[in-house]
């Protein structure tokens, strides 16, 4: 399925990329590669609807869509409950307790966001971004303030819930190793305007991906010199 | 450390108005009763007004006035001041009205009222507080508006939470501050303005008495009825400093 065909964007003068078309299969995680300031979270930004492009076409079809930002964008004045209950769909509020759970949150069900770390705001964020119901999933640099022990585990969390709902997930980070570890298919951007400088899918299921193997590790060492070369 | 401040503060607050008062002592002595009266005579003359019925029916009928004034202020400028922060082209068509509300010296409202309302039931008074106050509601929510978090409303609109949630929660709580701001300082004015109009068109409220202590030439009078302005004032900003205190102590 093409989600973005041929799109320009620019920002006045300043073009972000041009022509740049994203194909994508239903049901599969996505990991999107690239240097900072490349306009990985402008790609998000136009298939979550928040930006408008200056050419080609934007192919939703009705898709839901849901976003986890770059930034936690809790409301200040709601408790975690508060916010988390903001998006979601009556049925589905015994959820957030186990979501909670899950994150290890559980006790701060009624704090305010003032009250609670940058990571753990990170974490409620990403709890919204699951409970809202939809097709594809937008993650833009989840795992950003979390410390190793935790993302490995919330890596693993986030894989089983696109396993139960078969959500299209496409996941923004500059981390090869995160990418290399949920991703089906990985996209590495260059430096602005991008362009796709490379894209390959990864067949070994995500449970058993070994980090130590030699196909992985060949696999991130190309990943990481196709970096270092855009950012130069 | 933080119990000491607080202390403090107290202490220089308590030194300020000792200091006060002080000097209103000397000026009296120097200046003579007639001309200034002495911080006790002021009091005295209170309990002198205070037994007439008219004292209280006056400060009573102001108060009454200064609140339908104010309230109408705040219910009318209130979505106007939203919707200017919301479109362009709102702000574009209030524009010329709020530069005129604002520009158009309050003595010509005054006379303007009068002549339109008469020295009747103090229908020109509340116009007049209307007038003076609704600008500053205006004003003060349409920046709150203007400076919503647009981090937020793109939240609410990926998320598709419907219109009536969005202004409840995600608009209302960002404007409260601004809004709660305006309604201190048209607070502020209304006591001013209820005075001035009551004084030069209506025959009750405490503006009419301090007319008629003008021309008795009753100056502990006027000082009576300006403490109870400035008291007014005070309270009704410290009303809403505290009703602001009690919406956002939680998440500050
Ligand atoms: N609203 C905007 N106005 C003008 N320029 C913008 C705007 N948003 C982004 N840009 C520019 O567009 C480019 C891409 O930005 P984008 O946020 O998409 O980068 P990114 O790949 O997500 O970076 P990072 O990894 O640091 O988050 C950057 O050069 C940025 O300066
Ligand atoms: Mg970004």
């Amino acid at each position: 399925m093409v989600l973005l065909d041929r799109v320009t964007k620019k920002y006045n003068d300043l073009v972000v990329f041009k022509d740049l078309t994203l194909d994508i299969d239903e049901g599969k995680i996505y990991s999107i590669l690239g240097p900072s300031g490349c306009g990985k979270t402008t790609i998000l930004r136009i298939i979550g609807g928040l930006e408008n492009i200056d050419s080609g076409r934007i192919l939703l079809s009705k898709k839901r869509v849901s976003y986890i930002f770059q930034e936690h964008r809790l409301l200040p004045w709601k408790n975690v409950r508060k916010n988390l209950e903001l998006v979601c769909p009556k049925e589905d509020l015994d959820k957030i307790n186990m979501y909670l759970e899950m994150m290890e949150l559980k006790d701060y069900e009624y704090s305010y966001p003032k009250d609670l770390s940058g990571g753990m705001k990170q974490r409620i964020s990403m709890i919204r971004g699951f409970l809202y119901p939809h097709d594809i999933l937008l993650m833009d640099e989840a795992f950003q303030a979390l410390d190793l022990k935790l993302k490995t585990k919330l890596l693993r969390e986030v894989y089983k819930l696109h396993k139960d709902i078969k959500n299209t997930i496409i996941f923004v980070t500059h981390n090869v190793e995160e990418a290399l570890f949920l991703g089906d298919e990985i996209i590495v951007l260059s430096k602005k305007p991008a362009v796709i400088l490379d894209k390959f899918k990864i067949d070994i299921p995500q449970e058993k991906r070994d980090f130590e193997s030699k196909e992985i590790k060949n696999l991130k060492n190309k990943t990481k010199s196709l970096l270092e070369h855009t950012t130069v | 450390m933080k119990d000491s401040i607080i202390r403090n503060k107290k202490v220089y607050f308590l030194i300020s108005i000792f200091i006060f008062i002080l000097i209103w002592q000397i000026l009296s002595i120097v200046a003579g009763p007639l001309i200034m009266p002495s911080p006790m005579e002021t009091i005295k003359e209170m309990f002198h007004l205070s037994i007439r019925k008219d004292f209280w029916k006056d400060i009573l009928t102001s108060i009454i006035r200064g609140i339908i004034g104010f309230s109408l202020a705040v219910l009318i400028g209130t979505p106007i001041g939203f919707f200017m922060g919301l479109r362009e082209e709102i702000e574009a068509f209030f524009h010329p009205f709020l530069v005129l509300f604002q520009t158009v010296p309050t003595i010509s409202w005054i006379i303007l009222a009068w002549l339109w309302f008469g020295t009747g039931d103090g229908d020109a008074a509340i116009f007049i507080i209307w007038i003076i106050v609704i600008p500053f509601i205006i004003i003060n929510v349409m920046e709150g508006v203007k400076s919503v978090d647009t981090s937020l409303i793109e939240m609410g609109k990926v998320f598709n939470i419907p219109l009536k949630k969005k202004i409840i929660d995600i608009y209302f709580p960002q404007i409260l501050p601004f809004w709660l701001a305006g309604c201190s300082i048209g607070s502020g004015l209304t006591w001013k303005g209820v005075a001035m109009a009551e004084l030069l068109t209506a025959k009750t409220g405490i503006g009419a008495a301090m007319g008629t202590a003008r021309i008795n030439l009753e100056i502990a009078q006027v000082f009576v009825w300006t403490g109870i302005l400035v008291f007014l004032g005070y309270i009704s900003t410290v009303l809403i400093r505290k009703l602001e205190d009690l919406v956002t102590k939680k998440w500050r």
